[in-house]
């Protein structure tokens, strides 16, 4: 399942839902990751983020793909907020369920990679000193260069 | 009557432009790289944030070159690269 979502979401109720439908599973991964409440040593209150109506869609069920491709899924969860975040608040949730543990680990490591570098988002951060948009770091860069060196 | 392109900029262009779309005339031959110089001369800071390399140029949601020649109802986006974070 893939849900971009413009509300805040319930991470252990999803999770539930995701392990009772992965009939034939022998393992879960998953990945949650929260807004982030300091910039370094300055408060942050939340985010916004913004997406695109068409790419942004279209860029996360490629990432799906990706991993599906690579490795033998049984099913995948991606959820990815939308709007504004506060912090302390989920912002991202993926799973992977596979027979054994090693296929649904990489697959949520290769995921989260790919949303963070690929994935058509655009972040606003609150700070006490104002609004600051988030740019691309070298760090993202890296970690994606980690699967196409693996080919 | 003219004939309008529609324009829509994402994340921090939205900021700059303090507008999510505008629109412009289009006119014969009209690529998306004259649009840019047009913008160039009307609004410097707008122009200049996304004439940037990395900047994703959409037109009709595809990815788009700059040498591409709009028609009459494309809908031409402009998005900074993705926030990673």
């Amino acid at each position: 399942m893939i849900l971009l979502a413009d509300q805040s979401f319930d991470p252990s109720a999803l999770l539930v839902q995701f392990e009772q439908g992965a009939h034939g599973a022998g393992a879960i991964a998953s990945f949650l990751g929260k807004v982030r409440a300091r910039a370094g040593t300055e408060p942050v209150t939340g985010l916004t983020l913004e997406n695109h109506p068409v790419l942004t869609q279209r860029s996360v069920a490629e990432i799906a793909e990706g991993a599906r491709a690579r490795w033998s899924l049984i099913d995948l969860l991606i959820v990815h907020r939308v709007g504004h975040v506060l912090a302390d608040e989920p912002i991202v949730l993926v799973a992977a369920a596979s027979i054994h543990r090693r296929e649904a680990f990489v697959a949520v490591d290769f995921m989260m990679d790919h949303l963070k570098s690929t994935a058509y988002f655009w972040k606003k951060e609150y700070r006490s000193s104002g609004t600051h948009w988030i740019e691309p770091r070298s760090g993202d860069r890296e970690d994606l260069r980690r699967w196409t060196q693996q080919d | 009557m003219d004939t309008f392109i529609e324009i829509e900029f994402f994340g921090k262009f939205a900021d700059v432009a303090g507008a999510r779309s505008t629109r412009r005339a289009l006119t014969d031959s009209l690529t998306v790289t004259d649009l840019i110089d047009q913008l160039k001369q009307a609004e410097p800071g707008l122009g200049t944030a996304i004439d940037a390399p990395t900047t994703i140029i959409l037109l009709n949601d595809t990815v788009s070159d700059r040498a591409a020649v709009l028609s009459k109802g494309d809908r031409l986006a402009f998005l900074p690269p993705v926030s990673g974070g």
